[in-house]
């Protein structure tokens, strides 16, 4: 308080013991401001060592997974030479001069004569048809030159004759590029919004890498995915993905699942935009108005344009572009549960799944009892729209996966956890590196050869 | 419990090659012809690793009666293919009696070590009417009796020389062809064995493993299927 000079009255001693008074409390609330600042500068600090003590957690149990998974590859690279040597031992030794059938039947003589190519000895007998040695046999002999120096995990009993087999090798190639582009070897997008991490990743599949004996050249990636930010009307935060993959049986499946995937996304993220309240009933709307338009536009692609196939839409059956679809949508931000609000739905077999406390359970769709026979039967986009939603929560220290079956087929089957499963299963459920992801995306498993996608959401 | 321990879900196809040795192969050429045929079939599949990983491959072959030539096999494991024979006469029961056993019995034993099966693929092969008519029909429907046998296979039917169209007809459940007139028997069944070895390696490299039934090898014609 400013003395008034021009005032007639005298200045009275008691305004200036109220503003020594004033000043005091000035100085004690400045002196509370910086024992608060240094307060918070400490919990700050103390913050970011429980930060780095949990992520110098995280990293030691990595490193022990990885020196695990190093042991288990040295113990069976050691067995296989350790078979190899004395293969090589027998091989050496003084052989009868008996050739090899596989049939057990007694009545069947064990002799290959591949000079008599009818299968028929002049007695009479049944005889052995003489084959070329097994590719598999020759290919031993060019591990030493694979090029990698990060290894994926051998899921198998025996690694793969891809996995011995460096992927620049130009005599029996295994690994083409594609004729006509868009080979989508790696496709990956990862990060947070709100308090959501994702990665998604899709790779090429062996069977899409082998190239074709006419052509030298090899297939395309048909999977893709695509993941959107979106925000609702009244500013809640979600995390939009769309994973599809294309049927084989279908021509220009790959372009179908590059952007069926993509317009999905992208649609359901346009319409949270007009929503308030974000669930499987409001948006199922969006979601069957998205699939019922790309149906009807589908075949409307100018071949010039990017990413389009080469060739003009009018000739091509809108089936041929026929994929399966997959949705996730995420709410980026944990209700007053402290959990993660999701919505899924298929067209077609592509799963969700959740991965709680190592135990993975299938969201979406529900599991078919096909028997002891595998059925290769799926609904596909664009034949099929319909896209029933569900409701699920992603709870904290969960996570939900989105995969193509290309690797949905190897986590779960009828509820029994496979191999790969049980792998991943304490790998992914905390965020990890992207790289490590796109590596243990890319397992070794023979059989394993279609394309892979995964998408993963975890919660802060 | 190790990954090694636990079920990979590894998929497998499994395709059963079922040929007639019946005396009547020999003079046509159909027994020279086809065991020509097994080195390139094993050669093209083994080849693959794709393929040869996914595919298992037994040959089964009857006459009088049925017998397995090879029980179903990575052919990247095969040192040599048996080789058929001439014998007997033509009975079809016996094989389809053999067939439903050892398809039982296969697909036991693939998932019990953590395969997944998909369904089994018979390629049968024959140049003649059964000797056996009509009572194969009764080993027939029980192998392919949906109702009853979850394991039914799908069936792709070859006939040369003395087949009946209408038979192989009944015996193709997705696919039967009956060689064309004029040309000779083993030029067919060279035709149809690189028909069916393509048929494996469409099935086996598709994204999604399903039988691709072939199109009618040269030499032969489509016939309409007469479900039984």
């Amino acid at each position: 308080m400013g003395l008034n000079w021009g005032s007639k009255k005298k200045p009275e001693l008691y305004n200036f013991e109220q503003e020594e008074k004033n000043d005091e409390d000035r100085k004690s609330r400045e002196r509370l401001d910086r024992e608060e600042q240094k307060l918070d500068k400490k919990q700050k600090k103390i913050d970011e060592q429980i930060q780095q003590a949990e992520e110098a957690r995280s990293e030691q149990l990595a490193q022990r997974l990885e020196i695990e998974d190093q042991r288990r590859r040295f113990e069976e690279e050691e067995a296989r030479r350790k078979a190899k040597k004395e293969a090589d031992a027998a091989a050496n030794a003084p052989q009868p001069p008996a050739a090899v059938t596989l049939k057990p039947d007694t009545d069947i003589p064990d002799l290959a004569v591949s000079e008599q190519s009818e299968g028929k000895t002049q007695s009479g007998e049944r005889v052995s048809v003489a084959v070329p040695p097994s590719p598999d046999a020759l290919v031993k002999d060019s591990e030493s030159l694979t090029t990698e120096t990060v290894v994926a995990p051998i899921i198998g009993s025996t690694p793969s004759i891809f996995f011995r087999t460096p992927w620049s090798k130009t005599d029996r190639p295994l690994h083409g590029l594609s004729m006509n582009g868009y080979a989508g070897d790696v496709h990956c997008d990862a990060g947070t919004f709100g308090q959501i991490a994702s990665i998604g990743a899709t790779l090429r599949g062996q069977k899409h890498q082998v190239p074709e004996k006419v052509t030298g050249a090899a297939g395309q990636n048909e999977d893709w995915f695509a993941t959107f930010c979106a925000v609702s009307s009244n500013g809640a935060k979600y995390v939009v993905s769309a994973v599809c993959d294309g049927l084989s049986s279908a021509a220009y499946s790959w372009y179908g699942a590059r952007r069926t995937s993509t317009s999905l996304a992208r649609d359901v993220a346009d319409g949270i935009g007009t929503l308030s309240e974000v669930n499987s009933v409001s948006l199922q709307a969006i979601v069957d108005r998205s699939l019922t338009q790309q149906a009807e536009t589908l075949l409307t692609w100018n071949p010039s344009e990017y990413g389009a196939p080469q060739v003009d839409p009018s000739e091509v059956d809108p089936n041929a572009l026929g994929c399966t679809v997959t949705l996730t949508v995420v709410s980026a931000e944990p209700d007053s549960n402290g959990v993660h609000r999701i919505v899924a739905g298929n067209v077609g077999d592509s799963p969700v799944f959740n991965l709680s406390g190592g135990v993975w359970r299938k969201v979406s769709p529900p599991d078919v009892d096909t028997g002891d026979i595998l059925d290769t039967k799926t609904h596909a986009f664009p034949r099929h729209t319909e896209c029933a939603l569900v409701d699920d929560v992603l709870k904290p220290g969960e996570c939900i996966l989105m995969t193509s079956d290309g690797v949905g087929n190897f986590i779960l089957r009828n509820g029994m956890t496979l191999a790969l499963g049980n792998y991943l299963s304490t790998r992914w459920n905390n965020p990890i590196g992207i790289l490590s992801f796109l590596n243990q995306l890319n397992f070794d498993l023979p059989t394993a050869d279609d394309d892979r996608t995964a998408v993963a959401f975890w919660p802060s | 419990m190790s990954n090694v321990e636990m079920p990979t879900g590894e998929q497998i196809l499994p395709f059963y090659i079922v040929c007639d040795e019946s005396g009547s192969m020999e003079p046509i050429g159909g027994i020279a012809a086809i065991n020509q045929a097994l080195p390139d079939l094993h050669a093209e599949i083994a080849s693959n690793p794709l393929v040869a990983d996914k595919c298992r491959i037994g040959l089964i072959t009857f006459s009088d009666t049925a017998e397995e030539l090879m029980s179903l096999t990575k052919l990247s494991d095969v040192v040599a293919m048996p080789g058929m024979q001439a014998r007997g006469v033509t009975n079809y029961g016996s094989v389809f009696d053999l067939l439903k056993q050892v398809i039982v019995r296969d697909i036991a034993n693939l998932k019990s070590q953590g395969f997944e099966v998909f369904r089994p693929a018979v390629f049968f092969i024959t140049d003649g009417e059964p000797t056996d008519d009509p009572a194969w029909e009764n080993s027939y429907r029980s192998l392919m009796d949906k109702a009853t046998f979850r394991q039914y296979p799908n069936i792709i039917a070859f006939g040369v020389h003395g087949a009946n169209a209408s038979v192989i007809g009944k015996v193709g459940s997705v696919g039967a062809f009956i060689g064309d007139n004029g040309v000779a028997p083993a030029v067919a069944l060279s035709e149809i064995m690189r028909s069916l070895t393509d048929s494996i390696m469409n099935s086996s490299g598709s994204s999604t493993p399903t039988l691709v039934v072939p199109s009618a090898p040269t030499g032969t014609t489509a016939v309409t299927l007469e479900p039984m």
